[in-house]
């Protein structure tokens, strides 16, 4: 018997394994090319599942992430781009309007209660949630009704067609919205199966990089480099790109286990990409995901810096042996920081395509940059006049994933909680973070939610209650959360809680149905919806608290000076 | 900007108010009484203003700008104030009980302003290399949970080695001592006498116990620095909250007086 994660249908039974074996994606897959530990039906037992969905029923929602694709085995299925339908129409929140007066009465109209929660009798207008023992069911209310409203702009896909496996390979926002337009059977891909299936079949390998490239294709397009070339020269470029990934999709998991302990724990978990002395065949371009550029440093490696998307590596080695006519290795290292996806350009494209169309004074410039930076083995942290370690520590706890960290300057927090207090008051009367957490030099990464590059925590939520404002801003939606704590367990800094709500008499609320005590997950917001920007960095007196994106070194850099 | 030259920036630009505003002053203020009153005038808007630092603070959800710029406001401000208030009194001592009371509470809240300004400059940077970094308001949990972990040691240890000698020396030297806070005034002076006390007392009772008996000691001990670095955070961050107690009272009652002050002066200022 092959043993199966408990959460991940335990009831799959032999004629659905077969059913699924039988299907055009499987049935003509060479399985003698995957290995024994994991047979192509290992792979299809561990992680696929099917699952039914009734008409109407959200599938997937634009904006959320994922860690699954699905491929449609009977039924019909409707793609629903955003930005051709209202905005809320899924369930996703919608800003509610505030003025000054709103703002100011918050001062006597906040609960004295914790956890205050308005008492709504529908979740939403547009959505119903449905949930059992079994699943969550997210339906769109008057469905026929809906689609007959937004029929030119839905996308019909039927029987054989698969969606989102793009997303949950790239850990990327899905990209549209999709919905059962009548009753069918889907079976859902794990991303575990998707790798597999690309490594071990030609085939779906193929149709998966074939998905890549045409999803690239802009961001490449637009590249400074790149974007010089003929459309033809970069359809060359485009088609010679590899796509790789590295590093633990779940890296959050082993973060969690591992974080307290001693920190080489966490750092065995970054994957080489590539080492320094390596022969530089391409110029590497991360896709998504973060990664590490450092050098050897007597048994380890020291950070210069870190790249993410757009970023590349590489390319200042490639000239110089274009231009000298030399073999010189890799001064540098790269290593995944997490997940990290990149994209390969050859080396032979670069020279052929890319470097002809550069200026000498642009490739002199690199060229200055690799001798002083990379081949001098400059101590960056000292050179950015950063305390020694600090970009190891941002890096090693993987801070560097905040867009919006909460990095408090301790030698100036006079610890009035004024930032605190501020929080508070904004949110009715509860704090939705801990002037607490990790210490390096004089500064603390506190417990708040950083609003990360890579979100962890909106991975798996069933009813797409956490969600990403345009403006980045990862925020909860009340009224559609039901307190299945899938992101809270899934922050890897603990940055989300969940509470038990009450009612204005401060009464424990409790479900209708169930009689359980209602339970929803709270973290920072950033302030989204108010009138002003984050009311912890807004309110502190001293300037010692300051949100920033700890990736940026120039923001930090700033900010510690 | 970088905090050396926003100081530099900030001094300067209080630098410039003060020579327009005593030049203002200069050039309108013949005769006398009627620099007086102009410089009065300008005291009481610059209060005014000073005090409203405070109601920003409350009104946190309104974009108004950060506190923190307020604060630097508050700060020159004050500053510029003081010199208005030299040029207000002629550089003397009032005459006038009422005179005298109201140049004490304005000496007393800049006083209480520029020390507490000062404190949180110098304070913070001893609290962050020292212990953990602790809430205020949890403190007295912290305590409660390091006691318990003291006692539960010296229950273990009376168990372990059937010895009572360790929890006689914790009845009498230290449970007072894991009670509540300690030594606060001498925290507060920067001095660590208590605690060397304590070690050398301790290291001297070290000498009669057992193997067993010292690896209790000193695991004991440890509990001893961790509440000594508590201690002395309860001591610095109590001080960086109490001093505004200080100070607001103080700000409300100059206002007050002032306004009375006001009052007065137009009541008997006649037809000069």
């Amino acid at each position: 018997m092959i043993e199966k994660e408990k959460w991940w249908d335990p009831n799959m039974s032999s004629q659905e394994m077969d059913e699924i074996l039988s299907l055009a994606l499987f049935k003509d897959i060479d399985a003698a090319k995957f290995p024994v530990q994991s047979s192509l039906s290992t792979i299809i037992y561990k992680h696929t599942r099917l699952l039914n969905y009734l008409e109407g029923e959200v599938i997937i929602r634009a904006g959320d992430y994922g860690n699954s694709a699905f491929l449609i085995v009977a039924g019909n299925v409707g793609v629903i781009l955003p930005t051709t339908v209202p905005q809320g129409i899924f369930g996703t929140a919608v800003k509610q309007p505030t003025n000054w007066f709103k703002e100011i009465a918050k001062l006597w109209r906040n609960p004295s209660y914790p956890e205050v929660r308005p008492l709504k009798q529908t979740i939403s207008d547009t959505v119903v949630i449905h949930t059992d023992d079994d699943r969550t069911r997210v339906f769109i209310q008057n469905f026929s009704s809906v689609v007959e409203q937004i029929q030119e702009v839905i996308i019909n896909l039927s029987a054989g067609d698969m969606v989102g496996e793009i997303a949950a390979l790239t850990r990327t926002p899905r990209t549209a919205h999709v919905i059962a337009s009548s009753d069918c059977l889907l079976l859902e891909i794990r991303w575990q199966a998707i790798h597999a299936l690309r490594k071990y079949n030609d085939e779906f390998r193929k149709r998966i990089d074939a998905l890549y490239r045409k999803n690239s294709l802009d961001a490449l397009r637009t590249l400074p480099i790149f974007s010089r070339l003929e459309k033809h020269e970069q359809d060359n470029l485009i088609s010679h790109t590899l796509f790789e990934s590295y590093g633990e999709f779940d890296w959050h998991e082993n973060y969690k286990d591992e974080v307290d302990q001693d920190r080489s724990s966490l750092l065995k978990h970054e994957t080489l990409i590539v080492d320094e002395g390596d022969y530089a065949d391409g110029l590497l371009l991360i896709n998504s995901g973060v990664a590490r550029v450092s050098h050897h440093y007597n048994h380890g490696y020291r950070i210069i810096k870190y790249l993410n998307k757009g970023d590349g590596f590489g390319l200042r080695t490639i000239i110089h042996n274009w231009k000298n006519h030399d073999n010189s290795p890799l001064p540098v290292s790269l290593h995944a920081v997490g997940y990290t996806n990149v994209m390969r350009v050859p080396s032979h494209i670069i020279e052929a395509l890319v470097l002809p169309r550069m200026t000498a004074e642009e490739i002199d410039i690199l060229l200055v940059e690799r001798k002083n930076t990379y081949l001098a083995k400059m101590d960056y942290t000292r050179e950015l006049r950063l305390a020694d370690g600090m970009l190891d520590f941002m890096s090693d706890f993987r801070y560097i994933n905040g867009s919006a960290s909460m990095l408090i300057d301790l030698d100036r927090c006079i610890r009035c909680d004024e930032c605190v207090n501020a929080c508070a008051v904004g949110h009715n009367n509860n704090p939705r973070f801990n002037r607490h957490g990790r210490r390096y030099d004089h500064f603390m990464v506190a417990n708040a939610c950083m609003h990360c590059h890579d979100p962890v925590c909106m991975i798996g939520c069933p009813t797409g209650a956490i969600y990403r404002e345009p403006d980045g801003q990862v925020a909860i939606n009340d009224n559609t959360c039901i307190g299945c704590s899938t992101c809270a367990n899934s922050c890897p800094y603990e940055n989300i809680k969940m509470v038990q709500v009450r009612n204005a008499e401060g009464e424990f609320r409790q479900d209708a149905m169930s009689l359980r005590q209602v339970v929803k997950a709270s973290k920072c917001d950033l302030c989204v919806g108010q009138l002003d920007g984050p009311a912890c960095q807004r309110a502190c007196p001293h300037d010692a608290l300051k949100r920033i994106d700890l990736f940026e070194l120039s923001t930090l850099i700033k900010e510690v000076e | 900007m970088q905090l050396a030259k926003r100081r530099i920036y900030n001094s300067l630009l209080s630098l410039s108010l003060i020579v327009v505003l005593l030049l203002i002053l200069d050039f309108y203020g013949t005769p006398v009484y009627r620099m007086q009153v102009w410089s009065g005038w300008i005291l009481l808007s610059l209060i005014v203003f000073l005090l409203l630092y405070n109601v920003r603070k409350k009104l946190t959800m309104l974009p108004l700008g950060r506190v923190a710029f307020w604060m630097q406001c508050h700060a020159y401000l004050g500053l510029v104030s003081g010199v208005i208030f030299l040029q207000h009194i002629n550089f003397r001592v009032p005459s006038g009980y009422f005179e005298c009371l109201l140049a004490l509470a304005f000496i007393a809240t800049a006083a209480t302003g520029i020390i507490g300004l000062i404190l949180s400059r110098i304070i913070p940077k001893f609290l962050t290399r020292r212990g953990e970094e602790v809430i205020f308001e949890r403190i007295p949990l912290h305590t409660a949970t390091l006691r318990v972990q003291a006692q539960a040691l010296i229950i273990d240890c009376a168990e372990t080695t059937k010895s009572e000698v360790l929890f006689e020396y914790y009845q009498q030297h230290l449970a007072t001592y894991f009670f509540g806070p300690q030594n606060v005034l001498y925290h507060l002076s920067g001095s660590t006498t208590p605690w060397h006390h304590m070690l050398i007392k301790h290291q001297t009772f070290c000498r009669f116990l057992s193997d067993k008996e010292q690896e209790y000691a000193d695991q004991l001990q440890t509990l001893m620095k961790q509440k000594d670095d508590l201690d002395f955070h309860y001591a610095l961050q109590g001080m960086l909250k109490a001093w505004p107690f200080l100070h607001f009272p103080l700000s409300f009652v100059l206002f007050i007086f002032s306004l009375l002050h006001i009052v007065l002066v137009y009541a008997f200022i006649g037809d000069i």
